[in-house]
């Protein structure tokens, strides 16, 4: 005879292993995604988004080029530049080529500028230096692919919080269908409605200590090994306050609908 | 003990079964209710067992209007109270055992005090040999003993015993009895409802009828 089980675990085992399994893995996806976008954010926290154009000229254009690469490294904010491939740049262009077929040599070179965002950057005196060694050259913030970033991470974020809450509203409401009988015949036999309550809610907070116990080690693995990334210093605690919200937003629920669950079952 | 004011009870589809009924059931006796197949027997076990509400009139029971009861005041109430159901009402993922003994898991009972209450009931009842079977291979007659079981093994004041004896043979009806007179003399209320009163193996204080919507005494 198992008090424990009977106490805080009466329905079958079917239903606390689905509850973990589909929890374990819309944790590490929203661990994925939370982790993807504080690197994002970190990032351009860290660095702004230049850009720096320098039309392809015929006449010296390697040597005049190496000039502006020398005035931009006497730039202290400047940490480093990185050139786009061609593609890339046509990729960028789509919405205004179109279907245009465009020769490599009229597209100008076009360089990622990683910059120290505690220094900015004055891009009118290093424009007017580097047009007069390239005319037509230019370094300048592009906004655009920061923000489409933090829509993606947000709109993910949003669909996958929603997803995990009616995931786990219909797994509580089903759970609490299948053990009627058992809340009924507590209830029937002068067992409190605030002890029910209670031991519900220490099974599902084990279950959700036990889910994210094997969710750390799972994600860990898939990052290192899989998707060699590296996780965030801060991860840990990024991690904890992720399994605190969890915790609360899941009793939550459970303790709301069991209550009015309760309060449906019968008129006295 | 148990009081009827002016009290009255309906069908689930709104007909009146039992009308300003007034009746006063003292501690430690066994009553027998009667009435003909859908009476109200099973209603008037019901409101008694506080499942359903009356639709009017006051039920006081071990001194307290239930009306004005909260939730928890009820509960501490239901706690005074065993019932067995007309339907054997069992939870089929657990075993005979678990379904006896699970309130008072839950309300925190001694582990020595529960197998020492199981040791000296199931030898009553016989069912030691099925306790660990699981409720859906008892007989209909197995159910009904654990149903009991299950409603006593808690020491109710109030004992309510819904077409009970209609499965149960004389032989364990007479130890039935024998343990109805031991709740008597610790002041259990046993009120049992059924069909007849030709039963003579149970020694009741009082038989009434429902008759006329009313509850008459026989």
């Amino acid at each position: 005879m198992n008090f424990l089980k009977i106490k805080f675990f009466p329905n079958k085992i079917e239903s606390y292993l689905y509850f973990c399994i589909s929890n374990i893995i819309f944790i590490i996806i929203l661990l994925g995604i939370i982790e993807q976008g504080l690197e994002e954010k970190n990032k351009n926290e860290n660095t702004s988004e230049v850009m720096l154009f320098i039309p392809k000229i015929y006449n010296d254009f390697e040597e005049k080029r190496d000039l502006i690469f020398n005035q931009l490294s006497a730039n202290s904010s400047i940490i480093s530049v990185n050139k786009l491939e061609n593609k890339e740049v046509k990729k960028l262009l789509f919405d205004i080529l179109k279907n245009i077929n465009v020769s490599d040599d009229i597209i100008p070179e076009v360089y990622d500028v990683k910059v120290e965002h505690s220094k900015p950057l004055n891009f009118n005196i290093i424009n007017e230096k580097i047009t007069k060694i390239i005319d037509g050259a230019l370094i300048d913030k592009i906004s655009n692919k920061k923000s489409k970033n933090f829509i993606s991470f947000i709109s993910s974020f949003v669909i996958l919080i929603i997803i995990i809450l009616l995931n786990n509203f219909f797994l509580l409401k089903n759970y609490l269908v299948k053990i009627k009988h058992y809340i009924n015949l507590s209830r029937y036999f002068g067992v409190n409605d605030f002890i029910i309550l209670r031991n519900l809610n220490i099974s599902f907070f084990i279950l959700l200590f036990l889910v994210f116990s094997i969710c750390y080690p799972i994600f860990i693995t898939l990052t290192d090994y899989y998707f060699n990334y590296v996780l965030l210093n801060d991860f840990i605690t990024i991690y904890l306050l992720i399994y605190f919200f969890y915790n609360c937003i899941i009793l939550m629920i459970l303790s709301i609908q069991c209550k009015i669950y309760m309060k449906n079952l019968n008129v006295l | 003990m148990i009081r009827l004011e002016n009290f009255s009870i309906k069908s689930n589809t709104g007909k009146n079964l039992v009308k300003d009924v007034n009746l006063f059931i003292p501690s430690g006796s066994t009553v027998l209710i009667i009435g003909k197949h859908s009476i109200g027997k099973t209603m008037l076990a019901r409101v008694i067992g506080l499942l359903d509400k009356p639709a009017g009139g006051n039920l006081y029971l071990l001194g307290k209007n239930i009306s004005r009861l909260s939730r928890s005041e009820l509960s501490s109430v239901h706690n005074e109270i065993g019932i067995v159901f007309q339907e054997n009402y069992f939870i089929n993922e657990f075993d005979l055992e678990t379904n006896i003994i699970f309130p008072l898991i839950l309300k925190n009972e001694k582990k020595n005090d529960i197998a020492q209450a199981l040791r000296e009931l199931l030898p009553w009842l016989s069912l030691e040999k099925v306790i660990k079977e699981k409720v859906c291979k008892l007989s209909i007659a197995e159910l009904k003993l654990a149903q009991f079981a299950r409603a006593i093994i808690g020491r109710p004041r109030i004992l309510l015993l819904d077409s009970f004896f209609k499965d149960v043979d004389n032989t364990i009806k007479k130890k039935i009895n024998y343990l109805i007179l031991a709740l008597k003399k610790i002041g259990t209320t046993v009120i049992v409802f059924g069909e007849s009163s030709d039963d003579s193996s149970i020694n009741f204080n009082k038989r009434y009828e429902i008759y006329n919507k009313n509850l008459e005494e026989r």
